[in-house]
């Protein structure tokens, strides 16, 4: 910047454009010599290496500009950390946060990987990665499409006629609408749809002080049939693999690699197979797991439970399982023995379609390995969980794990130990509160998660007879953050099931096939305008904040300052005359956090800025930990259970010492499950057929799947991620697709008993040769502009896919309730 | 043109990918980049047949070559190597959108934003590596699958840490010769 410098025409013009003045040497040099040093926040920067003035682009702004803010991701249900950068109110960059849900869920490796990574780069939270969802965050929160103030109708239900009406008039209609409801039919007649994760608590305060036991929310369309088949064996219902540790995993039907929900999941995989871990992967679709796995092992859909007595089979015929673990820790070994007897690997290829051969091999590798004492990890997800025999299929495979004494070390499945927020328990007993739940959970479900049964529910107000009487029928839905109509299958019912309700209301960021159907429609928050506690998925316990990084961008309320809202104008009260209502928004989450362990450490105003607490190192083999004898306790000198002075079992007598155990009936692990027999069942992991298999007229199996690009239906009009994966051509076998003469890209008409619509193939060597696949979420015809088509038109896509929901018969599995979303005979014919 | 002792290299391992265009998003975001514009794509290849089949990943984006040939096809001279990083650079200002560039790189960078009607492509996050900071794909990559680095210490294998590292190879199926403009990225081969 000497007094010989030559000035650029380009310099000349941005002096005249920064300053408005007209060039001349001497007033450019007085103007750079102020901008010297600071010149970034004006725009202009000195470049070095070109030797002149130039505008700074927008990106070199924002690493200087603004503040970073720390918060939770909320683009999928799996909580990264993150943070924002902020820039006068705008959000204009979303990075990973070095958190413990980002990096593990193990905390052998935490402290290492985040040292490791931040000391390569000029950023401490350089560990803490983010998927394609998690980086197109943006493009939800500034999404054109997004509601901006609520609508009721004003035409036919679905006419898609809206009248708009201020925040207070929608608060008015609501709970004026809720109250004639509840005075006309019982407050029972409410039936309630949230998403996990999200604003939960003040939906579940609401039902409890408006006296609706017929809460619901997501996890009934996710995993609740893992959950029943893990309960069974261990009483928790959420272990965890730990893949980074393990010599050997063997998994079934769980696209981890995909989902990517958590985000951990990939460096935990990918840093495990590098320590030399075999990974054998069982899916009928080859999917990124299976495509990072040592080996892919293709199986018929919802035969994996075969599969796994056959495992068990080999494992107690070659002496591979661990009887000294079986003898002091497992309880039913006999029965289960004397079960899977015949249940040979010729048995189970006939069922599964996997050799007895490649059956008997992985049996014996993960029972060799096991001897050897090295870890092995087993594990099942939603891939058979999503069919009518999940429970008992999924069993099968979590007593695998006990049979080789495999479980809660490093490298095998883990407990995690858990504490959320201080959950303001309210003191409320409405008498209709004791009703039966209209979905039968507990009852004709007996191991109904707490998520409740989606579709008995829609099945009961459909035909006017819930299963059990005395709950009534259903007259009013609110449906939070939910699109019914695309997530549950059988569209057909569901879209009847909205036209029965008599009242509807829906709550979410867009318009939707769900929001269509209903009479009044509340904007939603997206996740970087709002507050939300999220308990992460580590083993040990970890409290994350989700808070407001910036300001409504729709000038609305949150759900939670709403139904805050509707609950004052309602009067709601609990008997103490307690009400969340009474709180402000900040004050509301101050008094649910203050209580935990984790304010001890860390203030809530503290707390506010990091948006991360924890406490504690995971613990292994907690089951074997001490317990005292409780006072007035008991013990059943047969099977060593310590019972309380109450009667519950609390621990269990190993050798002369009382210890924690697990959380089932027996306090030990249940190769045969107490809870079933109690029920008349056998106890047993059974094998049976899925009900839904193919028949001559609809020959093929077909699937769905999910894939990292998309969350369940909700994520179709991010136009990031529309651009990446912008429709779902069915997937089919090259070989299938010869014989039934169809080449890659062709039209195709899919038709099951339940719907026909048209579709285009994509030929693959990557599925099962007797299965198709969609992937789920798309084909919308009611959300924004872009998940109906509209980049179509820029860039010739083909249509915005098949919705796959329609194809299913729409039933529950018969213990957990779960949605049955991956089982159904179709004909695929070319159109 | 001699080698930049500098040069800013790619380091690709297929075999911690899992293709799902974490990188392709990040690189969206950080530039807030229009539809149709994709400076980095994940490609996705099968081999073999069913049930023995493989699935290949290649991450792509420019390669901030030795020998760029964008810059040997560009009419108006809007291409430049910077030397600090020997990042390939184009010059909106000057580019005609011609598309020549386009039709010679052998990886398909350069991009068409068919609003402007000028050309773009990869920067490296040149204002990124200033600061010290990864580009936004390799800060973002959840399968720790692509990284950076001086191109001499990745040849070296001096990075990335060993665990996330395999034999070094010059190509993957689907990337060009790399003897035909000396590319700045090695890559592993899925195991």
């Amino acid at each position: 910047m000497s007094g010989k410098k030559m000035i650029t025409t380009e310099e000349k013009s941005l002096f005249e454009k920064m300053t408005g003045k007209e060039f001349t040497r001497r007033s450019f040099l007085k103007w750079t010599s102020a901008l010297a040093g600071a010149a970034i926040a004006s725009g202009i920067i000195w470049d070095d290496k070109l030797g002149l003035f130039r505008e700074a682009s927008a990106q070199e702004k924002y690493l200087k500009e603004g503040e970073w803010v720390y918060s939770n991701c909320n683009m999928c249900g799996g909580q990264s950390g993150i943070k924002v950068k902020v820039i006068n109110g705008r959000a204009v960059k979303i990075e990973g946060m070095a958190n413990p849900n980002n990096i593990a869920n193990i905390s052998t490796n935490y402290d290492k990987v985040v040292k490791e990574l931040s000391a390569l780069y000029n950023d401490k939270d350089t560990a803490g990665r983010l998927c394609s969802k998690g980086n197109s965050g943006l493009r939800s929160l500034y999404d054109p499409d997004r509601l901006k103030t609520p609508v009721v109708r004003v035409g036919e239900r679905g006419s898609s006629k809206w009248k708009t009406i201020s925040w207070n008039e929608a608060i008015n209609q609501v709970a004026e609408n809720l109250k004639k409801i509840r005075d006309k039919y019982g407050a029972e007649s409410l039936i309630w749809f949230s998403e996990d994760h999200s604003f939960t608590h003040i939906q579940q305060d609401f039902c409890k002080m408006f006296g609706t036991p017929n809460y619901h929310n997501h996890s009934n369309l996710c995993d609740v049939a893992r959950k029943a088949s893990f309960k069974l064996l261990m009483g928790n219902e959420r272990p965890l693999a730990d893949f980074e540790d393990t010599s050997y995993a063997l998994v079934f039907g769980w696209n981890l690699l995909g989902a990517t929900k958590w985000i951990h999941l990939p460096g935990i995989w990918n840093r495990g197979r590098a320590k030399g871990a075999k990974m054998v992967y069982v899916d009928p679709f080859c999917n990124q797991t299976a495509a990072r796995a040592d080996e892919w092992v293709p199986i018929r859909p919802g035969t994996d439970g075969a599969m796994a007595l056959a495992i068990g089979h080999v494992l107690i015929k070659k002496n591979l399982i661990n009887m000294v673990f079986i003898d002091e820790w497992c309880v039913g070994f006999d029965e289960y023995a004397k079960y899977v007897a015949d249940k040979t690997p010729e048995w189970a290829e006939k069922i599964t379609s996997v050799s007895a051969k490649t059956i008997e091999r992985i049996a014996t590798e993960i029972g060799e390995a096991a001897k050897a004492e090295k870890p092995v990890c087993i594990d099942v997800w939603s891939g058979p969980g999503h069919h009518t025999n999940a429970t008992l299929g999924g069993y099968a495979i979590t007593v695998l794990p006990a049979l080789l004494g495999m479980i809660d070390k490093p490298g095998t499945m883990i407990e995690p130990s858990k504490i959320g927020n201080a959950y303001h328990a309210l003191d409320v007993d409405l008498p209709s509160l004791k009703k039966p739940r209209v979905d039968a959970r507990g009852t004709k479900y007996i191991l109904g998660h707490g998520s409740g049964i989606y579709v008995e529910t829609r099945d009961a107000v459909l035909s006017g007879k819930p299963f059990n009487p005395e709950a009534g029928v259903p007259k009013a839905g609110v449906f939070v953050f939910q699109n019914f109509v695309m997530s549950v299958p059988n569209t057909k019912k569901n879209i009847e099931f909205m036209k029965k309700l008599e009242y509807v209301v829906v709550h979410d960021t867009h318009m939707s096939e769900t929001a269509e159907l209903a009479d009044i429609v509340i904007p939603g928050s997206v996740y970087l305008e709002r507050y939300d506690f999220t308990g992460y998925w580590v083993t040990w316990p970890v409290l994350g904040l989700r808070k407001p990084v910036v300001k409504s961008v729709i000038n609305g309320l949150t759900e939670v300052e709403f139904w805050m809202a509707v609950m004052k104008k309602m009067g709601m009260k609990d008997k103490k005359g307690y009400s969340p209502a009474a709180l402000f928004y900040d004050a509301y989450y101050a008094d649910e956090y203050m209580p935990t362990l984790y304010s001890k450490e860390q203030g809530w105003e503290a707390y506010k800025k990091t948006t991360l607490a924890m406490t504690g190192k995971t613990e292994y083999e907690k089951f074997k930990k001490e317990v005292k004898m409780p006072e007035g306790g008991s013990i059943d000198e047969k099977t060593g259970v310590v019972k309380d002075k109450e009667g519950k079992a609390v621990g269990v007598k190993i050798g002369n010492k009382i210890m924690k155990g697990f959380d089932t009936p027996t306090r030990k692990l249940e190769l045969t499950s107490t809870f079933l027999k109690r029920n008349k069942y056998s106890g047993l992991p059974e094998y049976s057929d899925p009900e839904d298999k193919p028949t001559s007229d609809f020959p093929l199996y077909l699937i769905n799947f999910k894939q990292n690009e998309h969350t369940h239906s909700r994520t179709f009009n991010n136009d990031y991620l529309m651009e990446m994966k912008p429709d779902n051509p069915l997937l089919i076998n090259s070989a299938t697709a010869t014989k039934l003469g169809l080449k890659d890209g062709d039209a195709i008409w899919i038709e099951s008993p339940y719907a026909k619509a048209k579709g285009t193939v994509q030929v693959t060597e990557r599925i099962h040769p007797e299965v198709v696949a969609l992937q789920h979420g798309y084909g919308h015809w009611a959300f924004g502009k872009v998940a109906k088509g509209s980049l179509n038109q820029i860039n010739r896509w083909s249509p915005v896919g098949t919705a796959d929901g329609q194809f299913f018969s729409g039933k529950a599995e018969k213990f957990s309730g779960q949605i049955v979303a991956k089982e159904i005979g179709v004909r695929i014919i070319k159109a | 043109m001699a080698k930049n002792p500098n040069q800013i290299g790619w380091y690709f391992n297929e075999n911690n990918c899992i293709a799902c265009r974490a990188c392709e998003a990040g690189c969206k975001q950080e530039f807030d980049l229009p539809i149709g514009v994709r400076r980095r794509r994940v490609i996705i290849k099968e081999e073999g047949k069913y049930p023995d089949v493989k699935v290949r990943y290649l991450s792509a984006a420019c390669n901030h070559c030795e020998e760029p040939s964008c810059m040997k096809a560009c009419p108006v001279g809007a291409y430049t190597k910077e030397p600090e990083f020997g990042v390939v650079l184009l010059d909106q200002k000057k580019c005609i959108g011609c598309k020549r560039c386009q039709a010679a790189c052998p990886y398909g960078a350069p991009q068409f934003d068919e609003k402007k009607k000028k050309m773009d492509k990869c920067t490296f996050c040149y204002h990124r590596l200033k600061e010290g900071l990864p580009p936004a794909c390799v800060r973002t990559c959840p399968g720790y699958s692509l990284w950076h680095a001086k191109f001499s210490d990745i040849e070296a294998q001096k990075t990335p840490p060993e665990i996330y590292r395999r034999p070094l190879i010059n190509t993957l199926p689907g990337f060009a010769d790399p003897k035909l403009t000396r590319p700045s990225i090695k890559f592993s081969e899925n195991k």
